[in-house]
């Protein structure tokens, strides 16, 4: 009898870290769909084939439910490696009506937000050497407050990594440590992948994969933002609630121009996949 | 609008209200969420001018049956709550928020 030539054709497993991630998810309380799954594995299959996964400490997309995209994918540079944050993001005030699959998590200005227990400290994050990305899906409405980062309220100039909305309605800027200067990117009511990255001698603000502003002043390489409740998410450490939708966000290593253009790609396909926008 | 009001209405006239309550009915809340509550949903209020607490009246979607904040609420003194909350209309009380610090 010949041999059934699929006995012959490997088969693929579900990625580890996406398999650790359901586990997470549903014993959060999430329910994981196969096209989610599916979905998670993919990303990091992506990360792992651009050699970016190292770049990462902690990333969420917003999938498993209400419950589930309150577990981030990432936690920590590796999945064997020490990991860092909370292992839940904890949610202040968002309800299950703030969350669908293809809404992604909407919030409101002043009172809703998550906080992920992520230190710069604890990750060794640096000045020199830190990113802050999210997929802002609508922006929000009142001016100057934080998408994503930290911020340690140690004074002027503050050392503080977010991304802001600048204006109502108005897309993303970076803050960063050294100066007081604002990095933006000047143009009016734009949603999309906003990655803010400071290399040693450069900070730029990635849109969708491409720098829309940056700036060359030497940043420092000391650690900062050890304060509780460590990284903020529609917010930073210390406040600064803004309303809009977000698709996901990640913290982690500065990433080259390369690097955000692969990142955009990657958390591109995942939302195309899951019928996010 | 009454409280008994908002907790029969749906999550879109949720979100045109807020609760608004004294420092004590807060803390009293907060002692709860730590019996019952879990991190996947935190009631956190937001201090207004005149010292009290506000919430968005969406809170009140994840106290019944199935909701995340359930357990917590059949297990509070619910006439304090209902005596003790004025609902506000969302952006009047967002008005009593305290202006942030510049950036």
């Amino acid at each position: 009898m010949p041999m059934n030539h699929r006995l012959l054709v490997p088969r693929q497993t579900t990625h580890p870290e996406a398999l650790a991630w359901k586990s997470a998810a549903v014993a959060n309380g999430g329910t994981v769909s196969g096209s989610e799954l599916n979905a998670v594995d993919r990303m990091f299959r992506s990360l792992d084939s651009q050699g970016l996964r190292s770049s990462f400490c902690r990333i969420n997309l917003f999938v498993g439910g209400f419950n589930g995209a309150l577990v981030p994918q990432v936690r920590g540079f590796s999945r064997s490696g020490t990991q860092y944050g909370n292992a839940t993001d904890t949610n202040s005030n968002f309800v299950s009506g703030d969350y669908s699959l293809p809404t992604g998590l909407t919030s409101l200005v002043t009172t809703k937000c998550l906080t992920t227990g992520l230190t710069m400290s604890a990750a060794g994050l640096l000045q020199d050497s830190v990113h802050v990305s999210t997929w802002v899906l609508t922006a929000g409405t009142t001016a100057d407050r934080s998408y994503a980062g930290w911020d340690d309220g140690s004074g002027t100039p503050r050392p503080v990594f977010r991304l802001r909305n600048r204006l109502a309605g108005v897309g993303a800027r970076w803050t960063y440590g050294l100066t007081s200067t604002n990095l933006q990117d000047g143009v009016d009511g734009r949603t999309g992948w906003f990655c803010g990255s400071n290399q040693s001698t450069r900070c730029d603000l990635f849109w969708n994969g491409a720098s829309v502003a940056s700036v060359g002043s030497p940043m420092s390489t000391s650690t900062q933002s050890a304060m509780p409740p460590g990284a903020g998410v529609f917010c930073d450490t210390l406040g600064s609630i803004t309303d809009g939708r977000l698709g996901m966000y990640s913290f982690g290593l500065q990433l080259s121009a390369a690097q955000a253009a692969a990142a955009y790609s990657i958390f591109s396909a995942f939302l195309t996949a899951i019928g996010r926008s | 609008m009454t409280l008994q009001q908002l907790l029969a209405a749906d999550i879109d006239t949720l979100r045109q209200w807020s609760l608004v309550f004294p420092a004590a009915l807060a803390q009293a809340t907060s002692e709860k969420w730590q019996q019952y509550g879990s991190t996947n949903c935190v009631p956190v209020p937001v201090l207004l001018t005149d010292g009290r607490y506000m919430l968005c009246a969406d809170v009140l979607s994840e106290v019944a049956p199935g909701g995340l904040l359930r357990a917590m609420w059949v297990n509070s003194d619910l006439e304090a709550i209902e005596a003790g909350t004025e609902v506000m209309a969302w952006n009047d009380a967002v008005a009593m928020i305290p202006v942030s610090e510049p950036l």
